[in-house]
C-alpha cells in the first residue's frame, strides 16, 4: 500500500501521542511517522503526501526571534511545509474544534471549518474514529491521479459502467471538479479538496442514506433491507470511489434517478416504498444534520455558509425558526421571516 | 405550435420577462378563451397576498394580451370540451379529490381540445390535465419545467438560474407542477423531456 513519498507525518508536542497515532496508522497498513515540530527534517517532508498536525503547540521551545522562524501553530506548520513541498497535503488533529472555528459554528462541519483553515480536513481527537478516517484519507491520496483529464477523472470516481453513467458524468459536470490547471506545483490536491470539501458533504452527484431513501420513497432502513436480499441494480449504485466512507456510506445520485424511472429493475422497491402525495424535502437539523424527510410546507428555504449552488436546497423546519436559532440565521435575506421574527 | 393551460403561463409571469422568455421557448402559441378569462379574473384579484398572481396574470393581460398568440375558435367543440371537462372531473373523484364547481377546468379542458385539434403540444402543469390529455390523444406534453430545460438548452438559462426561477415561481403560489430538490434534477429531467 505504500508508494515513495506516500508516508504520513504526524507532528504534535506531544510525541507520544503522535507516536500511538503513527502506529495506529501502520496497523492499517500504511507508512507513518511521529515527530516533535522541532525536529521535523526536509527528509520527513518530502518523504511524505500528508501531514497531520496538532493545532495548538505548547509544548515546543521555539526561537523567539526573529518572528518568521517561530510558527504559532500547527496551521502555521502546514503552511511552511507546504511552502517546501505544494503537493503536500494537510490536516489538522486537535482536541480544540471550537477553538479552530474561531467563533464559526462547528455545526457547519470539519469541511467547512477545514476549507476556512485552507486545510484538506480537521479531525477532531474527540473522534473515536479518527484513525480510521485519517487511514482513508491517506489511501485517497495515494490514489490521486498525477495528471488529470475528464476519462481520468471518471475512472477515480469509479463511475459503474452502468447504463445511468452519462447521467452520472453529467452531473460531475456540474459539480464543478477543478479539472484545470491541470497540472502546477501543487498537482492534483484541489481535486482531493474539491470532493472532500465541496462535493462529499453536501447533496450533490451523491447523495447520504437519508437523501437516498428520500429518492427512493422508502425509509432508510429499507435500504438494507433491499441489499440483504438480491439486488444488484441498488448495490450498483453505491458509491466506491476515494473516500467512499469518509462521511459515511454515499449513493450515485444518478443510478438512483434510473431506478425510480426503470422500477422493474428493483423488483422489491414498491413494496417498500410509502406514499406521500406532498413534495417532501429534506430538512437539516441543529448540526445541520439531515432529520427525516417533511412536507415542503412544514420547511423553510436556508442558505448556510458554504452550501454550494450546485447542490440541493437546504431547508429548515419552520419550527427550528426563531430568533437566536443557527437555522434563523440562515434565512434568505429577503426571507419573510426575517422580518416577522 | 404549443397551446398553454392557465398554470405555466402563470408561473413564467412571476419571473422578471418571464412572458417574453416563455414565447422564446416555445416560439408559436395559440390560446383559448377560458385561458384567457382565468388570466383576467386573476389579474382583478384585490387581496395582498394574491399580488404575486395578480403580478403573473398581468404579464399575459391587457395591453400583454398579444402575447397569448393566435385564438383558437373552439365554437364548434362544445361537445368535446364537455367531455373532457366529465374526464377532468372523474380524474379528481377517483383520486379522492373535492369536486370543483363548474368552470373550474374549463381552461384546462378548452386548451387540451385545442391542441388535439390544431395538434399542437399542450403546456400543462396539472397531472389530471396531462392525464386525460394523453387518454385523449395528446402526443407532445409540456409542463414548466419543459420550458426551463428549453432555455438551458438555448443559452438563455443556466441549471443554477433556471432552478432559482423554479423556487421563485414557487414561492410566488404558482405550481410548476414537478418537484426539483435542486439544479441537478434537470439533468434527469432533461433526458425525459418531449418536445
Amino acid at each position: 500500500m505504500t508508494t515513495a513519498g506516500s508516508s504520513t507525518l504526524f507532528i504534535d508536542d506531544d510525541l507520544a501521542f503522535a507516536q500511538g497515532a503513527a502506529v495506529g496508522l501502520g496497523a492499517s497498513g500504511f507508512s507513518a511517522t511521529a515527530r516533535h515540530p522541532s525536529t521535523v527534517s526536509p527528509a520527513d517532508v518530502s518523504g511524505a503526501s500528508l501531514v497531520v498536525l496538532d493545532e495548538y503547540l505548547e509544548d515546543w521551545a521555539r526561537p523567539a526571534d526573529p518572528a518568521t522562524t517561530a510558527p504559532a501553530d500547527g496551521l502555521a506548520v502546514g503552511s511552511v511545509l507546504r511552502s517546501q513541498k505544494p503537493s503536500l497535503c494537510v490536516a489538522i488533529l486537535t482536541g480544540a474544534l471550537d477553538r479552530l472555528a474561531d467563533g464559526v459554528p462547528t455545526a457547519f462541519g470539519e469541511h467547512h471549518i477545514a476549507a476556512l483553515r485552507d486545510v484538506e480536513w480537521v479531525f477532531s481527537k474527540q473522534d473515536a474514529q479518527s484513525t480510521e478516517r485519517i487511514a482513508m484519507l491517506a489511501d485517497a491520496i495515494q490514489g490521486i491521479p498525477a495528471s488529470l483529464t475528464p476519462d481520468v477523472l471518471t475512472t477515480w470516481l469509479r463511475i459503474p459502467d452502468q447504463a445511468w453513467a452519462d447521467d452520472a458524468t453529467e452531473h460531475l459536470t456540474r459539480c464543478r471538479p477543478p479539472l484545470a490547471p491541470r497540472q502546477n506545483s501543487s498537482g492534483t490536491r484541489p481535486l482531493l479538496r474539491w470532493l472532500l470539501q465541496r462535493a462529499l458533504p453536501y447533496p450533490t452527484f451523491l447523495l447520504t442514506d437519508s437523501r437516498t431513501a428520500m429518492v427512493l420513497n422508502i425509509s432508510p432502513s429499507s435500504i438494507d433491507t433491499l441489499l440483504d436480499g438480491d439486488a444488484p441494480a441498488l448495490a450498483a449504485c453505491r458509491y466506491e470511489g476515494p473516500l467512499a466512507t469518509f462521511l459515511g456510506r454515499r449513493w450515485w445520485r444518478a443510478g438512483l434517478d434510473h431506478l425510480v424511472e426503470q422500477p422493474a429493475t428493483l423488483p422489491r422497491l414498491e413494496a417498500l416504498q410509502e406514499r406521500s402525495d406532498t413534495m417532501l424535502v429534506m430538512p437539516l437539523g441543529d448540526n445541520l444534520d439531515e432529520l427525516v424527510p417533511s412536507p415542503v410546507d412544514d420547511c423553510v428555504r436556508i442558505y448556510p455558509d458554504g452550501w454550494p449552488a450546485f447542490a440541493d436546497q437546504a431547508w429548515a423546519l419552520r419550527t427550528d425558526i426563531f430568533p437566536g436559532s443557527l437555522h434563523h440565521e440562515m434565512l434568505g435575506l429577503t426571507d419573510p421571516l426575517w422580518s416577522a421574527s | 405550435m404549443f397551446v398553454a393551460d392557465t398554470g405555466p403561463l402563470l408561473c413564467h409571469g412571476t419571473l422578471k420577462n418571464g412572458a417574453g422568455r416563455f414565447l422564446s421557448a416555445v416560439g408559436s402559441l395559440s390560446h383559448v378563451t377560458a385561458v384567457r378569462t382565468e388570466l383576467e379574473r386573476h389579474t382583478r384579484r384585490q387581496a395582498p397576498a394574491d399580488k404575486h398572481l395578480r403580478e403573473a396574470a398581468g404579464s399575459w393581460t391587457g395591453q400583454h394580451i398579444g402575447r397569448l398568440g393566435t385564438l383558437h375558435d373552439l365554437s364548434q367543440s362544445a361537445a368535446a370540451i364537455q367531455q373532457v371537462k366529465a374526464n377532468l372531473t372523474a380524474w379528481d373523484t377517483n383520486r379522492g379529490k373535492p369536486a370543483r364547481h363548474d368552470n373550474a377546468n374549463a381552461g384546462e379542458a378548452e386548451a387540451i381540445v385545442a391542441a388535439i385539434e390544431l395538434g399542437a403540444c399542450l403546456v400543462a402543469n396539472d397531472n389530471g390535465a396531462r392525464d386525460v390529455a394523453r387518454q385523449q390523444g395528446v402526443v407532445k406534453l409540456w409542463t414548466t419545467i419543459d420550458i426551463l430545460i428549453t432555455e438551458i438548452d438555448i443559452g438563455a438559462a443556466t441549471d443554477n438560474s433556471a432552478f432559482h426561477d423554479y423556487q421563485r415561481m414557487t414561492q410566488r403560489n404558482t405550481d410548476p407542477g414537478e418537484a426539483l430538490q435542486g439544479p441537478l434534477d434537470f439533468v434527469r429531467l432533461r433526458r425525459r423531456s418531449t418536445p
